[in-house]
């Protein structure tokens, strides 16, 4: 019997070197950010002038941030190679990182800089990619950004969000008691919170800024001239034009996929209501017509249906309404308060802002399986907005009593606040990808 | 009759002694004749009992007759004087007679001594005769005992011969016997030792066959064993491999319910020699971190086993990230 079972133990392990080869199920990973290395780059000029920032900081920062990387800090690592034949893996190996990315920059003409940079597979021991990109003092960062991007794309399959901005308001204040001023300006910068700048700057309020699909214009709500109007401003000439400035309430603009058209909150007829106006013609289509408060609309990503905050039942909650009109149908039904929705790029998640035990926080909601997810911490925390990858939300949050900025991985993983920040700065809004910026 | 003699030395002996015996006998019959033959040499014990009886009867005869004398002298005695006359008369008478008698008993006896005599010199003739004849027989049988010695000695020597053959034979036959019994030991010896290297070799496939059995029940518990022990340890080793892929995996958040499927080849120690993604999951983060944890991994833990280990050089990972 014994030798029965031995032959057919045998004849099993024969059947399987012949038949097929041994499968092992892999169930249980750390869940977790992948290591990577970003050595300095390294400076190839005798002559000119050092490039202004350090590359390989900003790559390593930006991939950093996303929450999917998490970079080697450059005290712990055992050489700092710039070039290919530099590239010991087993230093690497050591370390337990995955993926490394090395480059150096060279004089480039008169304030151009060629940088060149690699990125390797660390156990597989191979150049996954490599690019020279010519690039200028002033946009180094972008450049820098940009090498983060591809190595995010690379490394994960989605494209990186690194060279993208956000724009925000900030409301500056100045001066005290009866003297006491108040400067708000529309900024935009760098992803990373870099490299700012004002594009609209106001005594009064500045709200609700939204990107255009192209990420050339910027639509906004100005309470300049003491009437809320809506404008609408190309980023690179600041040439801007007044869509809307009705009567009452003319807010929370939102640009549809296409950029045709955009969804807005108007009380012109005496109650807020979301109407979408084709851009080029100036019509409104009025969507909900409800004596509750309907605002804050947002546009699915195919661009057939609208999400929007409306307390018709009473409290403030999340419906969805088809571009065409008709009966609007609830979102969100767990937590006494969810507003300020927005579809990610996937279409997949909801961004929004819930309130949890009685503070504001930033939750994903899964529609399909109405799975919501808690990803911020603070107690006033809003404006949620999804990266045009739809890997990170950047919302505003209190700190020490006046708002700023911070970014959360969606998966709720990676929490930080974006730095050079000034004054009390609210409503972020990440930009589309940026195409003209994409010079690869 | 040599090995009869051998076989009856003391008849031999006797007969020997007998002959001796008989021999002397013969030597000496003639000696004790002699004695016995002449009268007035020696004390003739025939003759002088002869002699003895006739004086002897003569003596009675004197006794009685002096008896009866005496007893007729006191008859006598009494008649005497009547008697005397005629007894004076009658012995003279009788005297006359004796007389008479007394001669011719001395005739008689000169007769008899003459016959003796003639008998006598008969007799020395017959016994110069006899002892010529006896010389002439003791010189035969001086010749006869010499002849018998002779043939004694001869006999001897033939007997010592013979012995000597005997002897000889019978170290011939010693030696014969010695090297038949040797060559019969040495046979023996040799059967004996075939025997015990028949037997040494019988022991020898015995234990040979055994050996064989029981190496082959080894083999058998071995392969079975190995086959146990491969299971198990194949178990172990796949639990191992597991372990530290897992340890080495990395997921990207988000990735439940994706699926990816690996092919890893092994190097003979379990260094990762290709990983390829067969199947993918359509993340592409996911897959690499999948490749990637198998590279991690390297070198992968191998069963100890080569011929296990062979199994083990060609593997599928399937990720499946449990929730």
């Amino acid at each position: 019997m014994k030798k029965l079972l031995t032959l057919i133990l045998l004849f099993v392990v024969a059947l399987q070197t012949k038949a097929a080869p041994l499968t092992i199920e892999i169930t249980q990973g750390l869940e977790g950010a992948l290591p990577i290395a970003v050595v300095p780059f390294a400076w190839r000029g005798d002559q000119g002038a050092p490039p202004p920032h350090e590359v390989g900081g900003i790559v390593a920062a930006d991939l950093g941030r996303s929450g999917r990387f998490k970079p080697l800090p450059t005290q712990d690592m055992l050489s700092k190679p710039s070039r290919g034949d530099q590239v010991d893996f087993r230093d690497w190996r050591a370390l337990n990182v995955d993926n490394l990315v090395i480059g150096e920059i060279s004089p480039n003409g008169p304030g151009g800089y060629l940088v060149k940079f690699h990125l390797y597979d660390v156990f597989r021991g191979e150049q996954l990619t490599g690019y020279s990109i010519p690039t200028t003092a002033r946009d180094l960062r972008a450049t820098a950004h940009h090498i983060a991007d591809i190595v995010y794309e690379t490394l994960t399959g989605q494209p990186g969000a690194f060279a993208t901005r956000i724009a925000y308001v900030t409301s500056i204040r100045g001066g005290t008691g009866k003297d006491r001023t108040e400067q708000v300006e529309l900024r935009i910068a760098d992803a990373d919170g870099y490299g700012a700048q004002s594009i609209v700057s106001s005594k009064e309020p500045i709200m609700s800024p939204a990107w255009s699909p192209d990420g050339r214009k910027i639509a906004y709500v100005s309470f300049e001239n003491a009437q809320p109007s809506i404008w609408v401003q190309e980023v690179f000439t600041g040439k801007r034009e007044k869509l809307t400035s009705f009567k009452g309430i003319n807010g929370a603009p939102a640009w549809s996929p296409d950029g045709r058209s955009l969804a807005l909150t108007l009380s012109k007829d005496g109650n807020p209501d979301i109407f979408v106006m084709d851009v080029a013609r100036r019509s409104l289509r009025p969507i909900t017509r409800h004596r509750a408060i309907d605002t804050e609309p947002a546009w699915s990503p195919d661009g057939r249906s609208l999400v929007f905050t409306s307390d018709r039942g009473g409290a403030p909650q999340i419906y969805q309404v088809s571009v065409n009109g008709g009966e609007p149908s609830r979102v969100t039904f767990e937590g006494p308060y969810n507003a300020r929705a927005s579809f990610s790029p996937d279409g997949r998640l909801l961004g929004m802002v819930t309130r949890v035990d009685g503070n504001y926080r930033i939750a994903t909601l899964d529609p399909t399986t109405r799975d919501l997810r808690v990803l911020s911490t603070g107690r006033l925390d809003e404006s949620p907005s999804f990266a045009p990858n739809g890997s990170m939300i950047i919302y505003a949050t209190q700190a020490s009593g006046k708002g700023v900025l911070a970014a959360v991985s969606t998966d709720g993983r990676v929490q930080q606040r974006l730095r050079l920040q000034e004054g009390d700065v609210r409503e972020p809004v990440w930009s589309p990808y940026l195409k003209n910026e994409r010079n690869r | 009759m040599l090995a009869v003699l051998r076989r009856n030395p003391v008849a031999l002996l006797l007969a020997i002694l007998l002959h001796v015996a008989l021999a002397v006998f013969l030597i000496y019959e003639v000696a004790w004749r002699d004695e016995v033959k002449p009268i007035g040499a020696d004390v003739d014990v025939v003759q002088a009992r002869l002699v003895d009886q006739r004086k002897l009867d003569a003596e009675v005869e004197q006794r009685e007759a002096a008896e009866r004398a005496r007893i007729e002298e006191a008859a006598a005695a009494r008649r005497a004087e009547q008697d005397e006359r005629e007894a004076v008369e009658k012995r003279r008478a009788e005297e006359k007679r004796k007389l008479v008698e007394i001669e011719q008993q001395r005739k008689q006896r000169e007769q008899e001594e003459a016959r003796k005599q003639a008998e006598e010199k008969k007799r020395a003739e017959a016994e110069k005769k006899r002892l010529v004849e006896l010389e002439r027989k003791q010189a035969e049988q001086k010749k006869k005992q010499e002849a018998e010695k002779k043939r004694l000695a001869e006999l001897e020597k033939k007997r010592k011969l013979e012995e000597q053959k005997r002897e000889q034979e019978a170290v011939r036959k010693m030696a014969k016997e010695k090297a038949e019994r040797e060559a019969e030991e040495k046979a023996e010896k040799e059967r004996q030792e075939r025997i015990a290297k028949e037997k040494a070799e019988a022991e020898r496939k015995r234990k040979a066959a055994e050996d064989r059995a029981r190496a082959q029940r080894e083999a058998e518990l071995a392969a079975q064993f190995a086959a146990e022990q491969d299971a198990s340890e194949q178990a172990r080793v796949l639990g191992l491999i597991q372990s530290k892929v897992q340890r080495n995996w990395l997921r990207p958040p988000g990735t439940e319910g994706l699926k990816c499927t690996v092919r890893v080849r092994l190097g003979p120690s379990g260094s990762v020699l290709l990983a390829n993604v067969v199947e993918s999951s359509g993340n592409i983060a996911f897959d690499r971190s999948v490749e990637a944890a198998v590279r991690k991994a390297d070198p992968l833990p191998m069963p100890r086993s080569q011929r296990l280990a062979a199994l083990f050089r060609d593997l599928i990972f399937e990720f499946v990230p449990g929730n």
